[in-house]
């Protein structure tokens, strides 16, 4: 019998200006990420993860995969350059559609799946990301979440995605780690037997994340 | 690094070049700024050939860096892209990718070149440069050594823990992620993977490779065999370390160190903690619960215990069950009920939908006009207007929406104190109904069920007969709820697609339960229909019916993936002998 899992898809802004310390407190944020949730008996169980990262184009820098054997992978950034974020939803549809198993007369389905974007700036691709996040939207999540990382980053476009937008201030090692922890606790409540129409309950944010309303 | 020596007379500048803007870049990032003028600066010294360089310009074109936090890895890497930018754009042949064979410029060394070709991809890491400077060095003797008050530039450190390491050609030292291992689960490298890998990476011919040590903690229950080079073994602890191996690229290279990384996951099942419920929370509910019932013609043995994954949050359990017997008539009243995970008070709406079903359907079963099922045609359809005996089918219907009704007034008006107003989707939860009774045709049973979890009737040795069908959505854990209304707004449609009965000469056991149960005992809708499902389900249940502590203890079972709260109700003949 396979278990049934929880797909949780990292969706990350890696374009030029994650440069220096951002990139680098990100990395940090992901293996914590990754770290906790392997203390969870019930997501160490259950948890696929699997990790988008955007610059200049979109790519799957790791295919869904058991918390279990995981590995964080390398994350870099380019120079400078574009911010790609509809290539990235675009991608996430992809992703979601081909991995994440439905119930059928002989197997049981996944767990809906899990999305987290975290951008510190605005779409370049501003037409394909706006039919993208509806693209999202009618693709049943249990929940998309969105940060915003940063002065720069802007919620308008984010809005359009999902309800669920935080804003974190700075992107220190500090910030990232109280996000992605948040990020851990919520996945780990993903696990939680949930009605057809219900959304998820997010846990409340630590206090370094703002609900943008 | 043999590919990156020198073939030929470098030109001494580059060396001092590449020296004095190490020197200086490091003193720049101590003084917290960064790589004000280095696309300038490659620029002059390509065109000029010169000793060109000018620190103190240099200095000056420095940005600060305290809102930018740029390390001096990318300072070098924007020198290494500079190089390869303004070289190639001098060239007509080959714009995309950098070619050393295009560039045969006498003031550049092949091996620089060699050394940007290799850097066209791969990222550039620092130590290629200092690898590269001592290349130099060795070549040169005259060339100038670094004056003794420079501090020894934060580009070329001295190697942490080993002289040597293996290195890509193009000078990243390779570190291995051997795969992860979880705690009791055996593990395995096969012989002779890791040295390919290693090799591979290198440009080494990955037959001739091998491993002469792999260096692995004392009591971790892995084992390394260094005539195969394969790992095995059980993990027996959880690990998070970086190991040192000895790599050798050919029989008659020496050994070179390379770091290995090794992840070994606890075992999932030492990590669930058994917390207590918060005491002064409403609706107080015991974790487990268990009883069993001598009632009329039967036999009941029920337990309900919170799930792993309640218990590891100390969360309440959302289960319940009621069990009820008209004594007049002999009807037997079973409700289990599950209340949903996402709803807060969801351990209260399972216990009002089971009890409240279960009080009605008693109170309205004991009364002479249902005292016998009539023939079978009277169970659909009373028909007479005359007679005040409804459809059997109709009462469960109306218990289920009973049970929303009341479950509705609770919302709204809380018989314990809330922190806050609460709606009745706060009290989710899904209701299975089960109705037996003994008549002259045989055991007849008929079930009403919303949402998931199920019930079934089984008569050794084969048969069985499931008598729910399961709500379920595209996705895990997608159900409804008694409390959603629209669920029962359609009447016809509820008797027809939640309603089942049937009547059999005999019976071994009924059992109605939740998906603490179903999920993990029957994976798929398929398995819900196998009456080989439903015997092996019970082969593993007849020890444990003997009486309702031995059915708890049962529920622990261990299942990956499935901790939910498991509640079981089992009915069985009176005249089952209770060892059975």
């Amino acid at each position: 019998m396979s278990v049934r899992r929880l797909p949780v898809y990292l969706v990350l802004d890696t374009s030029g200006s994650m440069r220096g310390e951002p990139i680098q407190s990100l990395k940090v944020g992901v293996q914590s990420l990754i770290s906790s949730l392997r203390q969870d008996p019930h997501a160490l169980e259950s948890v696929y993860i699997s990790i988008i990262t955007f610059d200049n184009e979109a790519r799957v820098l790791s295919p869904l995969e058991s918390l279990e054997t995981f590995q964080t992978p390398l994350i870099d950034c380019p120079q400078s350059g574009a911010t790609m974020t509809g290539a990235a939803l675009e991608l996430l549809c992809q992703c979601m559609d081909r991995e994440v198993r439905k119930n059928t007369e002989t197997d049981k389905g996944d767990w809906r799946p899990l999305a987290f974007l975290m951008t510190d700036g605005s779409p370049s691709d501003t037409a394909l990301y706006n039919a993208m996040a509806e693209e999202v939207r009618r693709r049943p999540f249990a929940s998309v979440i969105a940060c915003a990382a940063g002065i720069k980053a802007k919620h308008e476009p984010l809005k359009k995605l999902t309800e669920n937008i935080f804003n974190l201030e700075t992107m220190d090692g500090h910030s990232f780690a109280g996000l992605f922890q948040w990020v851990s606790s919520t996945v780990s409540s993903g696990n939680r037997s949930m009605g057809a129409s219900a959304s998820i309950t997010l846990p409340p944010p630590p206090p370094e994340i703002q609900v943008v309303i | 690094m043999s590919n990156l020596l020198p073939e030929k007379s470098p030109s001494p500048s580059l060396s001092d070049f590449i020296r004095s803007l190490v020197i200086e870049l490091a003193a720049m990032h101590r003084e917290g700024k960064a790589h004000g003028a280095i696309k300038d600066e490659v620029k002059t010294w390509l065109a000029t050939d010169s000793a060109a360089f000018d620190p103190l310009k240099f200095r000056a074109a420095a940005i600060s860096n305290t809102s930018y936090d740029a390390g001096i890895t990318e300072d070098v890497a924007a020198f290494m892209a500079c190089a390869r930018f303004w070289i190639s754009r001098s060239s007509s042949q080959d714009h995309s990718l950098f070619r050393a064979s295009h560039y045969p410029h006498e003031k550049l060394p092949l091996p620089f070149l060699k050394l940007l070709e290799k850097t066209e991809e791969a990222y550039c890491h620092p130590r290629a440069m200092s690898d590269f400077l001592e290349a130099l060095n060795e070549e040169h003797s005259e060339a100038p050594e670094l004056p003794a008050d420079q501090p020894v530039p934060e580009l070329a450190p001295p190697p942490a823990e080993t002289p040597q390491q293996v290195r890509t050609p193009a000078g990243i030292p390779i570190s291995i992620a051997l795969p992860n291992g979880t705690v009791g689960k055996p593990y395995e490298i096969e012989p002779g993977k890791i040295a390919r890998a290693i090799a591979a990476q290198c440009n080494d011919n990955p037959a001739r490779a091998r491993i002469a040590h792999l260096q692995l903690p004392d009591d971790c229950g892995l084992y390394f065999d260094a005539a195969t080079g394969a790992v095995s073994g059980v993990p027996s602890r959880n690990l998070e370390q970086q190991l040192h191996l000895d790599y050798i690229s050919s029989p008659s290279a020496a050994s070179i160190s390379c770091k290995a990384s090794l992840f070994i996951n606890p075992d999932p099942t030492s990590l669930w903690k058994d917390l207590p419920t918060n005491p002064d929370a409403p609706y107080q509910k015991e974790p487990l619960d268990h009883k069993e019932y001598s009632l009329g013609h039967f036999r009941v043995v029920a337990a309900s215990r919170r799930g792993r994954s309640h218990a590891n949050r100390g969360d309440f359990r959302d289960d319940d069950f009621a069990i009820g017997h008209a004594d007049s008539t002999g009807w037997l009243v079973v409700a289990v009920a599950d209340g949903a995970g996402s709803a807060k008070y969801s351990r209260q709406g399972s216990r009002i939908a089971s009890q409240v079903a279960r009080d009605w359907l008693v109170s309205t079963l004991d009364s002479p006009e249902y005292a016998s099922l009539g023939n079978s045609q009277s169970l659909e359809n009373p028909a007479q207007p005359s007679n005040p005996k409804r459809a059997i089918r109709d009462l469960l219907y109306d218990a289920a929406r009973l049970a929303h009704y009341k479950i509705k007034e609770e919302a709204e008006n809380p018989r314990e104190t809330l922190p806050e107003p609460s709606v009745i989707r706060n009290y989710d939860t899904t209701l299975i109904l089960l109705l037996m009774k003994k008549t002259e045709a045989g055991y007849f049973a008929a079930t009403f069920s919303v949402g998931d979890g199920g019930a079934g009737f089984l008569l050794e040795p084969k048969t069985a007969t499931p008598l729910t069908h399961a709500d379920g959505g595209e996705h895990a854990g997608q159900t409804t709820f008694v409390t959603i209304a629209s669920s029962l707004a359609d009447k016809e449609e509820n008797l027809v697609s939640r309603y089942s009965q049937t009547i059999e000469p005999d019976f071994t056991a009924v059992l109605a339960m939740t998906d603490g149960i179903t999920d993990p005992k029957f994976p798929s809708d398929a398995a819900f229909a196998d009456p080989k499902c439903w015997h092996a389900l019970w082969d593993e249940l007849k020890p444990a019916v003997k009486d309702s502590a031995a059915l708890l203890e049962w529920m622990n079972f261990f299942s990956p993936g499935n901790h939910d709260d498991r509640t079981l109700v089992a009915v069985l003949p009176a005249s089952a002998p209770a060892n059975a």
